[in-house]
């Protein structure tokens, strides 16, 4: 190998006969002038003479004429000529002197640039890409430190240098995207970075929508020692079950936003809830009021004392108590069907438990070092989640302050901890709505920092995140993307090349440029395979074919015990049948079944005098 | 635009003329294979009759190329480079600078212009062919005694290296007739052969060019080879012409008059590694060609490499404007 062409301060080309280029290797050039620079592969080319020239000038090269050049010994493989662009990686002030040796270096020559951290002081993401062939000689607390995957799901091992984050940092540098497609790999790379979470007794908390934040399940496949074995890591809690709201403890703007949940509250229904809520109200004393305002609003008859008095001094504390809150709020509230949206909505929220627990469990939790999943229904978990990451913000925040101004008597601790989100762009969406979720969330990207609360943000769509947000995004992990707006947010936030952007939409599944004010540059990395799997990463094709098979294996047992099946009197069997299969199915849709099985060979029809009858067909192989 | 009379008459005249130039070509075919030798068909050879042919030798081509920067005398350098490769993969090259700026490149030009009362600039040209002729077969020459291959395709007919470097190339012909090395010229441009000398036809005493003759005259994969006897250029050559492609325009091969016997088979030969759908020159001499060319690129990125800014921008910048006008 050996540098061509012209070279600058940043740049070379490297060509090769022999060898083809591996993207993202780190090479040496031997140039003692420059104190032998590390150089990274940046692109690669490989050509073959006649190639060019066949579709420049030429036509296609037929097979006669290659035949009768290799009758006179021309070798079509030796015309290959391999070529690499590579960026100096550092920096030096001249460039490299054209002609020079090129090398592949050995792991000690290139440990620095990428293993800042051990494995145990940081967290273990995946390979470097382009670090295949240094894996034999990686020191032993670098090596097998964890599995690699196909996108098929085959378990392989460590190829390559691992990466290894070095989260201590992100208390400089906080803050931590996902970005990519559908598909691309965001979900299996955010496990990942919960469980090394986990192993750094990190704690944590995450939002899971689609119920698929467990880990009791190893990966399927992986060598036991590197299981991860982690029940009382982590918690799952369920908004409505066992984690909820404190009542008593929400401000009429987050109770706004909770009760706009789904849909957003009008103007007039805010302004009623911000009239009538106080602080310390509690759900009863809240809904109270709304309730006896509707009914003072509706009968007005009711905050009258009638002449004469009445007698019934209850009847005439009512009245007293109807009188008082028409008088205090019922010029400021609009009508009764807005205050009735409100009861409704209030009931809604109650009726799914959300007010029967607090957020005590979470903070145990939390406390506990442990990553606290959240489940719940979609919408409902982000209106919640906004309550609850800033209740738990301001915790650690007041804490922290007051041990700054030394305050005599501190707040009890609460200990630093992560927030992670997939779709975060339904948090804190680019554009003028200022919603709870977003002011919360752009609060902790700005100031969390000085608290320790980092963000762990995954989207499909960083263009659709608030700009804000995504500036304090100091580590970036860029997985495969191709929307062109979206490509365009990530050059303009990072320090993606244009041979990385370049590259976004052919990434495969796992694979990503970790950008990071951490590392300095970007590192394309191969994530790894996660330890435990979550217990229903099936194949919605696949479950559908299996489903359905569960289902006719069933229908067959019971189906065979009522052969044979006259279809002259199959009333007989009917209620048998789905009182068997424990499903309401029709006579047609058994015959139907009957006539699919018979089609398979696997029953067999006869004729009788009364009709025809299925029957289990003779020597059949039933499996 | 309407044009003036004058104008469009004239062109209109020059059309016509040049449309009685074009001869029919069943006329042409029949009167050169009456009067001066015979159309053939090729045929490609077989990998194994390709083996039998070259009997364990390679086969060898060479080009060469020259690059320019700068355009008033004395400011020019150029940059030669000659390319003989085999088939096998061995390669001989040979890169020159030469300038008048360097003191001994002035001697040698002012010496030729004094010695044939030449001025500078033409000098400059008669020096860059003779050194290019002189390059080529210096790498043809290297490769034929390293190498001795079955056959050696020349860019260019024979007549540009006995004009320029007469003693080289005689010694190139001895070793190449004694090794028995075939050697072929291949001429894309044909120009004059004297076909239309020969066959008298003329225009008004313009003389008629072979590749207005031989355009579309034969059908791809057909030769037409001269009598032996016969000669069209020069005595010391033989001289063939071969459709190779779908490209209707003829290709024109010298060969050593000794080795004329040998034509037909070269040009089986050539028609085989010939592309069918390309230009119709043999791709090993594509080859060659793309390796011994110093592209525009690889030219501006040595000077970038080797002279300074300064010297570039002082020197040659504004001629190099000038060149690209
Ligand atoms: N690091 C990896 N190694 C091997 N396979 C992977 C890796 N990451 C992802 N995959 C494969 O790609 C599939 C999709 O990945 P994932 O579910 O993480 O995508 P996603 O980016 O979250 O997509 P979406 O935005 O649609 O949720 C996984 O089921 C897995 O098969
Ligand atoms: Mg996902």
């Amino acid at each position: 190998m050996q540098v061509v062409g012209v070279t600058t301060q940043q740049e070379l080309y490297i060509a090769s006969r022999e060898r083809k280029f591996v993207i993202n290797e780190i090479l040496v050039v031997e140039d003692q002038g420059r104190h032998n620079p590390r150089v990274e592969v940046v692109a690669t080319q490989s050509f073959n003479r006649y190639i060019p020239l066949t579709t420049e000038r030429n036509g296609l090269v037929d097979e006669k004429v290659l035949a009768g050049l290799q009758a006179v010994g021309y070798n079509v493989q030796e015309e290959e000529l391999n070529l690499a662009r590579a960026r100096v990686i550092g920096e030096i002030s001249t460039p490299v002197v054209v002609g020079s040796k090129v090398r592949r270096p050995a792991f000690s020559e290139v440990s620095q640039l990428l293993v800042r951290v051990s494995p145990a002081e940081g967290l273990v993401l995946g390979t470097i890409r382009g670090t295949e062939n240094l894996v034999d000689e990686l020191p032993e607390d670098l090596a097998d430190v964890l599995c690699l995957c196909s996108p098929g799901g085959s378990v392989t091992s460590q190829e390559g240098v691992p990466f290894i984050f070095d989260y201590r940092s992100m208390d400089q540098y906080p803050h931590i995207g996902v970005f990519g497609g559908s598909g691309s790999g965001k979900s299996f790379g955010l496990r990942v970075l919960l469980e090394e979470l986990m192993i750094k007794k990190i704690p944590g908390i995450a939002l899971d929508p689609h119920y698929e934040m467990d880990f009791s399940v190893p990966f399927p496949g992986l060598p036991g020692q590197h299981y991860l074995d982690c029940p009382d890591r982590y918690r799952v809690f369920t908004v409505g079950v066992d984690v909820g709201v404190n009542f008593e403890e929400l401000t009429s703007a987050e109770l706004v936003a909770l009760l706009g949940t789904g849909e957003p509250l009008s103007e007039a229904m805010a302004g009623a809830v911000f009239t009538i809520h106080k602080r310390k109200d509690s759900l009863q004393s809240f809904s109270d009021n709304v309730k006896d305002l509707i009914n003072a609003m509706e009968d007005p008859r009711l905050t009258r004392t009638e002449p004469g008095g009445r007698r019934d001094p209850l009847e005439a504390q009512k009245a007293e108590r109807y009188r008082d809150l028409s008088e205090r709020y019922g010029t400021r509230v609009g009508g009764a069907g807005t205050l009735r949206g409100i009861s409704w909505r209030l009931n809604a929220l109650a009726e799914q438990g959300l007010f029967t627990a607090g957020t005590a469990a979470v903070e145990q939790a939390v406390l506990g070092r442990k990553l606290a999943i959240i489940r719940g229904p979609v919408r409902l978990l982000q209106t919640y989640a906004a309550y609850l990451f800033r209740r738990l913000y301001h915790q650690r925040r007041n804490y922290r302050d007051a041990v700054k101004r030394q305050d005599q008597a501190p707040e009890e601790w609460f200990p630093p901890f992560v927030i992670i989100t997939d779709e975060a762009h339904n948090f804190a969406l680019r554009g003028d709505r200022e919603p709870a979720s977003k002011r919360i969330i752009r609060e902790i990207a700005q100031e969390g920092r000085k608290y320790g609360v980092n963000l762990i943000l995954a989207s499909q769509r960083p263009a659709l995140l608030d700009d804000t947000v995504n500036a304090q995004l100091n580590t970036k992990l860029i997985f495969r993307t191709v929307r062109a707006a979206d490509i365009a947010v990530i050059k303009d936030e990072t320090d993606l090349g244009p041979e990385e952007t370049g590259r976004l939409p052919y990434l495969n599944s796992g694979n990503a440029f970790i950008s990071s004010a951490i590392t300095g540059r970007s590192i394309p990395v191969r994530i790894r395979c996660t330890r435990t799997a979550s217990p229903h990463s099936q194949n919605p094709f696949d479950e559908l074919v299996e489903q359905s098979r569960a289902g006719d294996d069933k229908f067959r047992r019971v189906i065979k015990e009522h052969l044979p099946f006259p279809t002259f009197n199959a009333e007989l069997h009917l209620t048998a049948i789905q009182e068997k299969l424990g499903a309401k199915i029709s006579f047609n849709e058994i015959l139907e079944k009957m006539r699919m099985l018979a089609a398979e060979g696997l029953l067999q029809v006869e004729k009788t005098p009364f009709g025809e009858q299925y029957i289990l067909k003779e020597k059949s192989d039933e499996h | 635009m309407l044009l003036s009379n004058p104008v469009s008459d004239e062109l209109k005249a020059i059309n016509l003329a040049l449309r009685k130039r074009i001869y029919a070509k069943e006329e042409i075919r029949e009167r050169l294979a009456r009067e001066l030798g015979r159309f053939c068909r090729l045929s490609h050879f077989s990998q194994q009759e390709a083996r039998e042919w070259a009997g364990g030798r390679e086969v060898a081509a060479v080009d060469g190329s020259v690059n320019y920067l700068g355009a008033l005398f004395p400011y020019i350098l150029c940059i030669f480079r000659a390319l003989a490769r085999t088939t096998g993969g061995d390669r001989t090259a040979v890169t020159e600078v030469f300038s008048p700026l360097l003191p001994h490149h002035y001697r040698e030009l002012t010496d030729l212009s004094r010695e044939q009362d030449l001025d500078n600039e033409l000098a400059v040209n008669i020096v860059k062919e003779r050194k290019l002729v002189a390059f080529e077969l210096q790498v043809a020459m290297e490769t034929v005694v390293r190498k001795s291959p079955r056959l050696v395709i020349f860019d260019g007919g024979f007549v540009r290296y006995e004009r320029h470097a007469p003693e080289a190339w005689s010694r190139y012909r001895q070793l190449a007739l004694e090794k028995e090395i075939f050697s072929v010229g291949l001429i894309e441009e044909a120009g004059s052969f004297g076909l239309g000398r020969e066959l008298n036809l003329a225009h008004y005493g313009n003389p008629v060019f072979d590749r207005e003759l031989l355009l579309g005259l034969m059908e791809p994969g057909e030769c037409f080879l001269v009598d032996f006897e016969r000669y069209v250029k020069k005595p010391a050559f033989y001289t063939a012409f071969a459709r190779l492609s779908r490209n209707p325009q003829a290709v024109a091969f010298d060969f050593f008059k000794e080795q004329a016997r040998y034509a037909s088979g070269v040009l089986n030969y050539l028609y085989t590694i010939t592309p069918a759908g390309g230009r119709g020159v043999p791709l090993l001499l594509d080859i060659v060609d793309a390796e011994a060319r110093i592209s525009d690129r690889e030219m501006d990125l040595l000077l970038e490499a080797y002279l300074d800014v300064e010297v570039r921008e002082r020197f040659f910048a504004a001629n190099r404007l000038r060149r690209d006008l």
